[in-house]
């Protein structure tokens, strides 16, 4: 066997083969855990246990979400065509009890006021939606204060009918000849260049 | 799994009990676990270099092992597919590990029964003389942080076939690498540690 030596001491390659898987297999020499099997099946049998409670909490969940869904899509199926169709009868969302306090709290854009100070005009507002639909000032004239009433407002009429003239066509026009004329290519003049470079420059 | 048994044999067993455990015989994994833990432990030893980590990694590999139990179909055996498992545990885990090193060339480690031992005191216990014995370990210690700082690849193919429980093809096959490519790298890691061992004035004879 080759000696195997410390620092600066001969060492055979085979001895040093030797060395490496040595050192390697006390690198490796542990044993596993005695209790590595125990530790697993009771792993296992944790996963099984929430599984199976998983699953059995899942049946019970369906058996209830299961008909509050169903319930909650027939209920939303009776009640959206109701709800469309009151959309559109719906008084102004202030209520239709005081027009003036309708007009106090009704949006900036749909109070008409007045400057005179009297007689008192009273805006009268009728709207299916929260935004300004029809405004109607009472007659300038002189109409009585009256707070309670609510004047209805006929619906507008749509504008009129546009009539709109039937379009000329446009006469012909007769555009001029575009021909192309021909072309006139002068005679060239060439003459022989100096032979030298020195000659060029100083012609 | 036994000294005795051989690869097919064992092979065998494995894929009965597997077919046991698909059936709904949970006790059979336990069979499977007792068959296999040693070659487990290792790879993942291989790999995250603690003890205490690679058995983390064994009880995680078996589990999942056994959640993933009824896609196997036995097209590789058993112990492939569950070294295959346990390796990617294990590199995970050396991903989060940073002690590695520390842990891997620690010069006294903890047996099984809890007792802090030497290798030089190992070692002085065998047939050799104290000189040889005491040469030997030095050698060997100065090894192991050579071993500990090669290259993964070849650290881990090194380990992998110094453990004895794997053949060429299963380290390969862990690996995802062919079985030449294992050769070359357990011949390369041997030859980087034979130079870095002459730099340090272990010269040929």
């Amino acid at each position: 066997m080759s000696k195997v030596g410390g620092r600066g001491s001969g060492i055979g390659d085979r001895a040093l083969d030797a060395a490496i898987d040595a050192a390697v297999r006390e690198m490796l020499d542990m044993e596993p855990a005695a209790d590595l099997r125990g530790r697993v099946m009771d792993r296992i049998d944790g996963l099984s246990a929430n599984s199976a409670a998983g699953s059995a909490f899942e049946r019970k969940l369906w058996w209830i979400a299961g008909p509050v869904a169903v319930a909650a899509t027939i209920v939303l199926a009776v009640l959206v065509p109701w709800r469309g169709a009151t959309t559109i009868e719906r008084p102004p969302s202030t209520g239709g009890g005081d027009t003036r306090l309708a007009v106090e709290s009704a949006p900036r854009p749909s109070i008409v006021t007045h400057e005179r100070p009297a007689p008192i005009h009273v805006v009268t507002i009728r709207s299916s939606t929260p935004g300004p639909q029809s405004i109607r000032a009472a007659d300038a004239a002189g109409e009585d204060v009256n707070f309670t009433s609510v004047e209805a407002v006929q619906a507008l009429a749509g504008p009129e009918a546009i009539a709109v003239q039937r379009l000329t066509e446009p006469s012909p026009r007769s555009l001029p000849s575009i021909e192309p004329a021909p072309l006139e290519i002068r005679a060239l003049q060439i003459s022989a260049l100096p032979e030298t470079p020195r000659e060029r420059r100083e012609e | 799994m036994t000294g005795t048994e051989t690869s097919d044999a064992a092979s065998a067993v494995d894929l009965a009990l597997v077919r046991r455990v698909q059936a709904g015989d949970a006790e059979a994994f336990g069979e499977l676990v007792e068959r296999n833990r040693r070659a487990v432990f290792r790879a993942a030893l291989a790999a995250v270099g603690s003890a205490t980590d690679a058995d983390d990694v064994a009880q995680e590999a078996f589990v999942t092992a056994f959640q993933k139990l009824h896609g196997f179909r036995g097209e590789s055996s058993f112990k492939t597919w569950l070294l295959a498992i346990t390796w990617r545990k294990a590199i995970d885990r050396r991903k989060s590990v940073t002690r590695w090193m520390q842990r891997m060339v620690a010069p006294a480690h903890t047996s099984e029964t809890g007792e802090e031992w030497n290798p030089v005191d190992r070692l002085a216990a065998g047939g050799q003389s104290q000189e040889d014995d005491l040469m030997t370990a030095d050698l060997q210690r100065r090894l192991k942080p050579l071993i500990a700082s090669l290259p993964k690849k070849l650290r881990d193919a090194l380990l992998l076939a110094g453990s004895g429980d794997h053949t060429y093809d299963e380290i390969g096959k862990l690996l995802q690498v062919p079985t030449g490519t294992v050769k070359w790298r357990v011949s390369e890691a041997r030859k980087v540690l034979k130079l870095k061992m002459t730099s340090m004035g272990y010269t040929d004879v």
